[in-house]
């Protein structure tokens, strides 16, 4: 009889396997990936432009094959949506990469080196983080332009602090371990030994972490927009389709024009929220037996 | 605790200096003078230089922070160009709504989570736990301005339920009438506001419960024949609410954005309004004030929750 073999497991298989059998976790994967998939592919499906404006068409609702209707100008809400969806889902992922970049440098140079430069990185994190960040956002916004990359930068800009504190506590406790001394004693300098060897070990909570705030980013864009100082139109975005929510009017008579947006950027939050939890469960193998 | 307490003091006043000059500075970044909305096109643009001058608009950037602050020290926040009154006099006016907001919305979703979160966490993988669960999944991912739409849409309009907007001040009647009548305008507004500290007030009075539920002296007091809500409600709860102090003061800078976009939507007369309004008409020195008033308020908060942390909890060491 054949022997049985004790198959190896990696930490990253660990978390595969938990995450897989995390129900919630993978409905919001298959989720955000047909969200995803839409709103690449979905614009060029569709037979109208995001522009273009049917003057017949102004305020229409739903009818025939048209899904959901027109807006004031007479353009089609579907195309629309589907691209706000590239947009805003662009917002989100790059003023995450903004505040991640910022986070883990800043959150690795104040727990490895401490003193002094800890010193002045924390009192900065207590700065942002004592901001009405919103309204800093608001003011940013209405001081450099509404556009599309000032709208990233700014979410980005603002949006750091949490990675950064994770970070930094991790790599404090993870410095005085014996791995770094003997990598310093194999010659390895600081540099070397934050790249090589401490941010590898970060990466899980650094992931729940970016993942967390690309929802918050998202979020934070739609709240922007909708006061008319996030991404200006004619772009559109999920949270500036909504601007059209701000007159009682259309609450009361058309749906079609705020309700889909509205409803995109709740059920894109929400997958991504049970992701990051999922994702925290699996990569953090203290918090579950 | 007294060395701590002024330690802890005197680092809020780098904080608020570093937070003042980048306000300032962003302030100073946008397009557009003082004037350039109010102003007479006939008037000649030499007289509105040299106004401009006398009033120091073209002395360098560190000069009118400092003087903008030595101003500010003295409770001066400058005249709003836009409503020709003295800023601290329009913030005065307007604080009062933001407070009944903001006030209300943290009694609302204290007094609905911690329950929840309790019960939640007691009964770990129930049906109860689990819509607990994705009720709190629901209320982080919502668009806190889109639910306060839909409550207009469904509720306001459709069912009238609710009055569409407004605080329901000013409509003529006194006495307990006017008091029910403005509730009945608070309704909607408080309860869009609490939504995500609800949300998030209720994982982590969970997450904390489920820790302390975990501790030997709780399996020491179960094995002690103590009865189950003693436990719970004495021993345990005294425990895990001590981070969720901290979880409650922390969460009011997104009360405090939350409600920016809840008075939008509810056409509340309360700070956030009077903000959107402020950078609407280029009306500086009113948004300086305000953004500096919201800051100002988050940091004490802060400050507050770090003594009750230290003051609730012995085990903190304070130096």
């Amino acid at each position: 009889m054949k022997k049985n073999e004790v198959e190896g497991l990696s930490p990253w298989k660990i978390a595969k396997r938990r995450f897989v059998k995390n129900k919630l976790a993978v409905l919001g994967l298959i989720l955000l990936g047909v969200i995803t998939l839409g709103a690449v592919f979905g614009p060029m499906l569709t037979p109208y432009e995001a522009h273009e404006q049917q003057m017949m068409m102004r305020n229409q609702g739903p009818q025939g094959d048209n899904l959901l209707g027109f807006d004031s100008t007479g353009r089609d809400i579907l195309t629309r949506v589907l691209h706000g969806g590239r947009v805003s889902l662009a917002v989100g992922i790059v003023a995450t990469s903004v505040a991640t970049i910022i986070g883990v440098v800043l959150g690795s140079i104040a727990g490895f080196y401490g003193g002094i430069r800890d010193g002045v990185i924390m009192r900065l994190v207590d700065i942002v983080m004592s901001f009405p960040f919103f309204i800093i956002a608001a003011v940013a916004s209405a001081a450099f332009g509404p556009t599309v990359f000032n709208t990233m930068l700014i979410i980005g800009l603002i949006n750091w602090t949490l990675i950064a504190r994770v970070v930094r506590a991790e790599i404090l406790s993870l410095k005085e371990q014996e791995f770094v001394e003997a990598s310093r004693a194999l010659g390895l300098d600081n540099l070397e030994i934050i790249r090589i060897h401490l941010i590898p070990n970060v990466m899980a909570p650094i992931i729940v972490y970016s993942t967390l705030t690309i929802a918050s980013a998202i979020l934070i864009e739609a709240g922007l927009s909708f006061i008319g100082l996030g991404v200006s139109p004619p772009t559109p975005t999920w949270g500036n389709m909504l601007e059209a929510a701000r007159s009682l009017t259309t609450i009361q008579n058309y749906w079609w024009q705020w309700i889909p947006p509205g409803l995109m950027i709740f059920f894109t939050v929400l997958s991504i929220n049970f992701v990051g939890d999922g994702l925290r469960d699996a990569l953090d193998p203290k918090l579950k037996e | 605790m007294k060395k701590y307490l002024i330690r802890r003091i005197l680092i809020l006043i780098p904080i608020l200096i570093g937070v003042s000059m980048i306000i300032f500075a962003l302030i100073e970044a946008m397009p557009g003078d003082p004037y350039s909305d109010m102003i007479d096109p006939t008037v000649p643009p030499d007289l509105i230089e040299e106004r401009l001058e006398a009033m120091g608009y073209f002395d360098p950037l560190p000069v009118r922070y400092v003087r903008w602050l030595g101003r500010t020290l003295r409770f001066d926040f400058g005249y709003s160009t836009n409503y020709g009154a003295p800023v601290s006099v329009i913030m005065l006016n307007r604080l009062p709504n933001t407070l009944i907001l903001g006030g209300f919305a943290l009694l609302f979703s204290t007094i609905v989570a911690i329950p929840l979160g309790i019960i939640s966490s007691t009964r770990q993988y129930s049906v109860v736990d689990y819509i607990v669960t994705v009720f709190a999944f629901i209320g982080l991912s919502i668009p806190a301005f889109f639910f306060g739409l839909l409550m207009i849409r469904y509720l306001a309009f459709e069912l009238g339920w609710f009055p569409i907007a407004g605080t329901g001040a000013g409509a003529g009647y006194e006495g307990v009438r006017m008091l029910l009548h403005r509730a009945h305008h608070l309704v909607l507004p408080v309860v869009v506001l609490s939504l995500l500290s609800l949300a998030s007030l209720m994982r982590y009075t969970r997450s904390s419960m489920l820790e302390v539920i975990k501790q030997d002296y709780i399996r020491t007091a179960r094995s002690k024949g103590i009865k189950e809500k003693v436990i719970i409600y004495r021993h345990a709860l005294k425990n895990a609410l001590i981070p969720v102090v901290t979880v409650l003061t922390m969460m009011l800078p997104s009360l405090v954005s939350g409600a920016v976009l809840t008075e939008t939507v509810f056409s509340w007369p309360g700070m956030g309004t009077l903000m959107i309004d402020a950078i609407d008409n280029d009306d500086y020195p009113l948004l300086m004030g305000i953004t500096m008033m919201l800051a100002i308020i988050i940091v004490f908060a802060n400050l507050l929750a770090d003594i009750l942390y230290a003051w609730i909890d012995p085990r903190i060491k304070y130096d």
